[in-house]
């Protein structure tokens, strides 16, 4: 049966500074009318959190969940609330959503469980392949560590915007799609943006193999 | 470029990721972002989420849900100095008459659960009674083996039409199992001899916590 999420007694609709107004000075229906209107934003956004990290989570979880999230916000004399300022013109839901996912990934951090990263799980039968290719090949993995750390050299030499591609969809596999949102780029332009990137990058490693002392303005 | 080490506060990300920061600032967070994985990945799901085009109208919450929350947070304020006082003295005389509770199987008799009406007694379980808050539980720990024991939880008197208590096992901080207490209470099985701590949590709010030691050395 889902969830009633309107306010019980039919109420005028509230501005985001009304309604923290209210919250701040201890209003209870503010603070009911604040939960019901962020309620399915909340519980939305810790479903698709949990998504986002390919980590499984119950009903009972993402309820926890949800209702740490609300308590958060009133907790110690509306500690959290006070924080918001709204100053660039940021809205009371886009907050609300940003402190949810924190929420949510801040609780996956604590309760890390090894076995419920889907990457690192791998057959049994292919673990003796693993070892065997370790064994057959020191080398590969000296040159590994030496190719990784001259990576990071290069992406020190590089700009924020150019780091930030290659880290969060080269290194850690971040879909474009979320690139093209952080960068401000459309989905077709972020391509071009990201070959960009790795050419800086290659040009970068290659200007430190010869030169490994070098500063970036020799780029 | 300036060092900005600490992280930025959640507005600001949220700004930096709905593109209303100044130049200047954008950059300082961008720069702070090639550094600090969490505030990467924190900006990076919230970004998967926009770019889906995640609509919460479309979002269904259970029964129940948002009520509780509700209730939840009209209760943050109920809780007055003196009752926090007093409830924080009762725990921590509680903790420290019973830090830590060494169990060990005893010749006690005490009585086990049966399928039948047959009384029947056994001398490898221990049982305790013990109250948190307004909840009075029941806690059977059953030898199950040479070094592995059976614990079972319930309720002494379950109250109707009230949030379920959620009883979480550790064992060194780390929770190793949870559930939901039913009327049939909880049963974690195959548990070895050592440290452990049975927390019960209700509504979000912690009611309290039974640390043991199960061995079998008396």
């Amino acid at each position: 049966m889902p969830d009633s999420n309107m306010p019980t007694a039919p109420s005028p609709p509230v501005s985001d500074t009304e309604l923290i107004h209210g919250c701040l000075t201890g209003d209870n229906h503010a603070r009911e009318t604040f939960v019901r209107r962020f309620s399915r934003l909340v519980y939305s956004t810790i479903q698709g959190a949990y998504k986002s990290r390919d980590a499984g989570a119950g009903e009972q979880d993402i309820e926890d969940l949800h209702n740490t999230v609300f308590v958060s916000f009133f907790d110690r004399r509306c500690r959290k609330l006070r924080q918001f300022e709204g100053r660039n013109g940021c809205r009371l839901a886009s907050w609300v959503r940003m402190i949810t996912v924190r929420a949510v990934l801040d609780h996956l951090r604590r309760n890390k469980d090894p076995l419920a990263e889907p990457q690192r799980l791998i057959p049994i039968e292919t673990t003796r392949e693993l070892v065997d290719e370790n064994q057959a090949s020191p080398w590969a993995l000296i040159e590994a560590g030496e190719r990784q750390a001259l990576i990071e050299k290069g992406l020190k030499r590089l700009s924020s915007r150019d780091q930030l591609m290659i880290r969060l969809h080269c290194l850690e596999e971040r879909p474009l799609a979320e690139l093209a949102v952080i960068l401000k780029v459309s989905e077709a332009n972020v391509h071009s943006v990201k070959h960009r990137a790795i050419q800086r990058l290659k040009e970068a490693v290659a200007q430190l193999t010869k030169n490994p002392t070098g500063t970036a303005r020799n780029l | 470029m300036n060092n900005y080490t600490a992280c930025p506060n959640d507005e600001t990300l949220m700004d930096f990721l709905e593109h209303r920061l100044a130049a200047t600032m954008r950059e300082k967070v961008e720069h702070h972002m090639t550094r600090c994985a969490d505030c990467r990945e924190q900006v990076a799901v919230c970004a998967g989420l926009l770019s889906d085009g995640a609509d919460e109208d479309m979002v269904t919450v259970p029964a129940g849900v948002t009520q509780r929350a509700v209730d939840a947070v009209l209760a943050v304020d109920r809780e007055t100095w003196p009752r926090k006082l007093s409830q924080n003295a009762l725990q921590w005389m509680d903790r420290g008459v019973e830090a830590l509770e060494r169990l060990t199987w005893k010749a006690v008799p005490a009585a086990v659960a049966v399928r039948n009406k047959t009384a029947a007694f056994s001398t490898g379980i221990i049982h305790r009674e013990k109250r948190f808050d307004d909840v009075e539980m029941v806690i059977e720990i059953e030898k199950s083996g040479a070094d592995h024991a059976m614990i079972r939880v319930s309720e002494k008197s379950a109250q109707k039409d009230m949030v379920p208590v959620r009883v979480a096992l550790f064992r060194q901080e780390r929770e190793i199992a949870s559930a939901v207490l039913g009327d049939a209470g909880v049963c974690f099985e195959d548990i070895s001899l050592g440290t452990y701590g049975l927390v019960f949590v209700r509504d979000n709010k912690n009611l309290g916590q039974y640390d043991f030691e199960i061995t079998d050395q008396p």
